[in-house]
């Protein structure tokens, strides 16, 4: 078990979503940074997809009830294992007792905590992604609360890794590339360089449903309405002030309001670490940057499962000893 | 009879087929029939889901698998196989009528004056005309099992609230334009609230979590006070 002592801000447990379900409006739900989401799981030993948490600005306190290895990945919130400074991107043994503490974002948004076998909790529709305006998924379909207990494997172990930096993201305010959207045409004038010409805030009034965002407002040829159809993450769309909403995991399945273009998969796990008050610049691309955005990212996500799969290398040290070299390779070995 | 459709491009792992750009039984019958043929059995690997509206089937697909341009194939030599087919949907499952009781008014209705008074008529007659069509299903989104009508006496449209609430409660049946709806789960919402079903439409401890699916027929039936809370309770015991 995995006791919550304080919930942060706001902790759910997700997955990497649901799916099959949105012909019935059940919304995809999942982690809303997918590569720190993966980066967690494939650091703890874990399938991709397991069952982890996603803290949001501030992460709360835990308390493991049986030995286990853990892994934080995403925004790095100055974690503490019983006081004592634990790195982000990597994974730690942890002993039945032990607390860990979880402070605000330092930069980035949410954080990933996984632990190895992911949190034992049963599946609703496919997965165990919480939607809370669904009440769905995780615990009881809502956000943790301080006394939860988590069911979770007991794990001997595992090895304990720390994410290279060229495989962790870099912390750059965020360009999104995006590709035109079937309603482009509903809006007047050159609205592609309307939207690229300035950064857009994000709006404090925003969540896992999607981003709000203030900047030069985009104007509709006449009206902002259609017939309701499908919205997905990554989704921006503008209502009739001209000012666009990105829909991020949690959104409705349908809405009717004219969709001007769609952030690229590859893009959203930084749009998803960024918080209210910060801002973020859009680049129009065609449909073939969009498809190397996507080989880059399939890319990277080939490095992590190559790590992950790999054992800690070994040290190498050089030690001379009366004008002798000795190369000695130095390896972590684990009970 | 002819049809025409588009392959939209919605993203970098979706596309929307488009039959139409009006609220249509038969535009909406093709959606329907596309989305039979992805649903279920995939006919190819790589889809992840799809999302049949009023008149667009969107199909989300994975990149890594499956790319954009032999989904497109996929559809276009689909549907040019079966062009008759499509021309001809029709989309009604028979005798589906999924009948849905309602209590009209005082506190499940707080906004049936405000109907009543734009509309210009007496609540009474709100509540006959309202519960006196039977309404198709066209599509389910939004919030989970929520059935997107169609069917709305024009009489009885009225705006939304222009201020939303913060809290609707599962159940509420509401107005908002020239649709009506009930809604599957507590929410916040700016439907006009003209009644409340103790039935749920979404459960998702239930057997079949969704109560209505497109192409069925839903006909609300007036109920009172004590009817409603018989009703209640006994869609609580069925829980248990």
């Amino acid at each position: 078990m995995l006791k919550v002592l304080n919930p942060g801000f706001f902790a759910t447990i997700q997955d990497l979503g649901r799916t099959g379900f949105l012909a019935f409006g059940v919304p995809q739900a999942g982690a809303l940074d997918d590569y720190a989401c993966r980066a967690a799981n494939l650091l703890a030993g874990n399938d991709e997809n397991a069952p982890l948490l996603e803290l949001t600005m501030f992460g709360g306190e835990y308390e493991f009830c049986a030995d286990t290895l853990i892994a934080l990945a995403g925004a790095d919130m100055a974690a503490e294992l019983d006081g004592a400074p634990l790195g982000n991107w990597s994974s730690r043994r942890v002993k039945k007792g032990q607390k860990l503490a979880l402070s605000f974002a330092g930069s980035g948004c949410r954080a990933y905590l996984a632990v190895a076998g992911g949190f034992k909790i049963a599946k609703t529709m496919g997965s165990c992604s919480t939607h809370t305006r669904s009440g769905i998924g995780g615990m009881e379909g809502r956000p943790l609360r301080k006394g939860d207990l988590l069911p979770m494997a007991e794990s001997a172990g595992g090895q304990e890794k720390n994410l290279p930096g060229e495989l962790k993201p870099t912390a750059v305010p965020p360009l999104l590339r995006v590709l035109p959207g079937p309603q482009a045409d509903a809006f007047s004038g050159d609205v592609f360089a309307v939207l690229e010409s300035e950064e857009y805030l994000i709006e404090a009034d925003s969540d896992r449903m999607g981003y709000r965002l203030r900047g030069p407002s985009l104007k509709h040829k006449a009206g902002a309405d259609i017939i309701s159809d499908a919205l997905i993450s990554g989704g921006v769309q503008a209502p009739g002030s001209g000012q666009p909403i990105i829909m991020l995991n949690d959104c409705q399945t349908t809405g009717g309001y004219t969709k001007l273009c769609f952030v690229v998969s590859p893009d959203l796990p930084l749009l998803a670490q960024c918080r209210p008050g910060d801002r973020i610049k859009f680049r129009a691309v065609t449909e073939e940057e969009s498809l190397l955005a996507l080989e880059e990212y399939k890319g990277r996500l080939a490095r992590l499962r190559e790590f992950a799969k790999e054992k800690t290398p070994a040290r190498l040290w050089r030690l001379t000893v009366s004008s002798k070299r000795y190369d000695i390779e130095i390896e972590e070995v684990y009970k | 009879m002819s049809f025409a459709f588009k392959i939209l491009t919605t993203g970098d792992r979706a596309v929307a087929v488009e039959f139409g750009a009006a609220i249509d039984e038969k535009i909406n019958a093709r959606v329907h029939l596309l989305a039979r043929f992805f649903a279920g059995e995939r006919p190819c690997p790589g889809i992840v889901d799809i999302v049949p509206t009023y008149r667009s089937l969107s199909l989300i697909f994975d990149p890594f698998v499956l790319s954009k341009k032999e989904l497109c194939g996929l559809i276009e030599t689909y549907i040019a196989a079966n062009r008759d087919m499509f021309a001809e949907a029709s989309f009604t499952r028979v005798s589906h009528t999924v009948k849905i009781p309602v209590c009209y008014g005082g506190e499940f209705g707080p906004d049936l004056a405000a109907v009543a008074l734009h509309s210009g008529l007496s609540e009474d007659e709100v509540v006959n005309i309202h519960s006196a069509v039977k309404y198709k299903v066209y599509m389910l989104g939004f919030l989970p099992g929520f059935p997107y009508l169609g069917g709305l006496d024009e009489r009885i449209a009225c705006p939304r609230l222009k201020t939303p609430r913060t809290n609707v409660p599962a159940g509420s049946v509401g107005i908002a334009a020239s649709q009506t709806g009930v809604y599957p789960v507590d929410s916040p919402g700016g439907w006009q609230l003209i009644g409340r079903t103790p039935q749920r439409i979404f459960d998702k401890n239930r057997g079949k979590p969704f109560m209505v699916q497109p192409g069925d027929m839903i006909e609300f039936v007036p109920v009172g006070k004590e009817e409603y809370n018989r009703l209640l309770a006994e869609t609580a015991v069925k829980k248990c």
